[in-house]
């Protein structure tokens, strides 16, 4: 089974092409960036360049678009269009034009807009930031090329909640670290909940289309249950850690002015800091997203959520 | 969630205790069916309505039972029957068959890996009293394009073992209401009109053979005549050619013409495997 991974150099793609390498396939990786763990197997191309896709896309069996601007803190914000809209846009082009017929497309729950109460795959989009924006379009873009040729076309649309793990440098690493450091603020009264989705459950659920030859439109939410509260999440690291971790509490409000603050201090020194206002609004949201329609395609994840925790945290003591 | 009926006719001479057999199979599943829709195909014996009843009282809310006055066949009762069926999928039960525990599971998900696919059904294993003392099984063709090349001579789908998209079908023009070839007729004009078939490669169901069953009803001029009936309208549509129409035709009429004994030889050996 041949299988070509669109932005593979990253997080999600590198541990895919891990899973991948065990199986029978034939797999390339096409990439801005070179991948540091498949030098081989990556090609050289950018999304936003029509040329290098025509150059760099092989016909093959499935198609897996990784490639995004996924940052909260990207700019400027035209960037996530070009590459998450435009930049799907382009690889349809080329997919018709190479009569590959099968996609994967990892969007987001961002979909869905915040604080929404669990919502499913059917829930109406409202996204509220131009990340889950762009995904949404990227979405209909997708359909729309599914619709020409419903028969024969396959589209999977994957939205994961937030995807750690080892390696990875997002926001729940700054906050796993932290807390391993205790360097800790609990901002809020830590009750809200979170759904998490651990990275090799992800890249396993990606293969997991492919090895399973999924047919037809689908949309799942990915999310590893049962889902934690951010008090349960920092017991769970200090399981991990073998210690008790009393963090420091801070009343929202508190904390929210703080992130405003650092904003603007950020904007005149023209700097990125670890936290904004918005990493403290996400951080005091509830979270949480169905995530059952994984199941009814018998999809069982290889690893607990704790699992995922334990070893991120104890990759996080080791790298430091 | 994945809902969907389970579509089971009953007629006067099934055995009370292999209906009884048979719904207890569908109640133990691994995925149990959001309703189960039995129609009893004319006047039932004391006996089978006392089954019938005892599953009413356990599971008031998950019985639909429709009564018809009188017996009609199996495409009467199925039409009837399929059109009252409130899910989009709907699985074919026989009321003396027995399902294995995860039949119904197993195509559930396979139905939702593939949302193209119209129809799944599976391989079955024949049993006389118990399943496993025949060693006998229906394969049938897997595939998409192997399923249609198989459906121009033979029927290319074990009936009871189906689970399908209702309104596919009933677009298709639901079960006719002939005595005979009404599984065949209907998975034929579901393949005329672009459906797509898909067989899981296991036995999902064993069905329940009595002696000589196989042939008996198959034997006699007017399931042959009905038969080549079905072969010209195929010819009609051009799914297949004459050609093929005189061969396969010539072929039937052959085996019709066997002694019984040798026809049963053929039934068991040839064709099943």
């Amino acid at each position: 089974m041949r299988v070509t991974i669109i932005g593979g150099s990253g997080f999600i793609g590198s541990n895919l092409m891990n899973k991948l390498e065990d199986g029978n396939y034939d797999f390339t990786n096409l990439d801005k960036a070179k991948s540091s763990f498949f030098p081989a197997q990556t090609v050289i191309a950018d999304v936003r360049e029509v040329q290098s896709l025509k150059s760099g896309l092989q016909p093959c069996d499935w198609t897996v678009l990784l490639a995004a601007e996924h940052r909260d803190d990207v700019s400027p914000t035209s960037l996530y269009y070009d590459v998450n809209v435009a930049g799907t846009r382009n690889v349809l082009n080329e997919l018709e034009e190479k009569n590959i017929n099968r996609i994967i497309f990892t969007s987001s729950v961002a979909v869905y807009g915040l604080n929404k109460e669990n919502p499913d795959e059917l829930f109406a989009a409202d996204p509220f930031n131009h990340y889950g924006k762009s995904k949404w379009e990227a979405e209909e873009v997708l359909r729309e090329w599914f619709n020409k040729d419903p028969r024969n076309r396959t589209l999977v649309i994957i939205r994961p909640t937030v995807v750690f793990g080892p390696g990875n440098r997002g926001n729940v690493y700054n906050l796993l670290k932290q807390i391993a450091f205790g360097k800790f603020m609990m901002i809020g009264s830590g009750k809200n909940k979170k759904s998490m989705a651990y990275v090799e459950n992800v890249s396993s659920f990606i293969k997991y289309c492919i090895d399973e030859q999924l047919s037809g439109y689908h949309v799942f939410n990915y999310a590893d249950k049962p889902d934690l509260s951010v008090n349960e999440l920092v017991t769970q690291a200090g399981i991990t850690l073998n210690k008790r971790i009393a963090p420091l509490r801070i009343p929202y409000a508190i904390g929210y002015s703080g992130g405003v603050f650092l904003d603007i201090v950020a904007k005149v020194l023209n700097k990125k800091f670890p936290i904004s206002a918005v990493r403290v609004k996400k951080f005091c949201a509830t979270t949480q997203f169905s995530a059952d329609k994984v199941k009814d395609i018998g999809f069982q994840p290889p690893y607990s959520l704790s699992e995922g925790l334990d070893a991120t945290v104890k990759n996080i003591v080791k790298e430091n | 969630m994945f809902e969907f009926s389970v579509l089971m006719p009953v007629y006067i001479k099934e055995k009370p205790a292999f209906l009884d057999r048979a719904l207890k199979s569908i109640l133990e599943q691994t995925l149990i069916p959001t309703e189960i829709v039995i129609v009893e195909d004319g006047p039932l014996t004391d006996e089978l309505y006392t089954v019938i009843n005892k599953y009413k009282s356990d599971y008031p809310d998950k019985l639909n039972i429709i009564k018809l006055k009188e017996n009609k066949g199996m495409g009467y009762a199925m039409d009837t029957g399929l059109r009252y069926c409130k899910y989009a999928f709907v699985a074919r039960m026989d009321s003396d068959d027995i399902a294995k525990p995860d039949r119904f599971e197993k195509q559930a998900i396979f139905l939702q890996k593939h949302l193209d696919i119209d129809l799944v059904g599976s391989y079955i294993e024949e049993f006389a009293d118990v399943p496993g003392d025949l060693n006998r099984f229906r394969k049938v063709p897997v595939q998409q394009e192997e399923i249609r090349a198989f459906a121009k001579y033979r029927n290319p789908v074990n009936h009871m073992t189906v689970m399908m998209n209702k309104k596919k079908a009933l677009d298709a023009g639901s079960y006719w209401h002939k005595r005979v070839l009404e599984d065949y007729n209907l998975w034929y004009k579901m393949l005329l009109n672009g459906c797509r078939f898909h067989n899981l490669p296991e036995t999902l169901v064993y069905a329940r053979v009595g002696n000589n069953n196989m042939v008996g009803r198959r034997r006699g001029m007017g399931y042959i005549k009905e038969e080549l009936k079905f072969f010209r309208l195929m010819v009609k549509d051009k799914f297949i050619t004459s050609r093929e129409f005189y061969l396969y035709s010539a072929a039937r009429i052959i085996l019709k013409l066997l002694p019984v004994s040798m026809l049963n030889f053929v039934y068991t050996k040839v064709l099943r495997k």
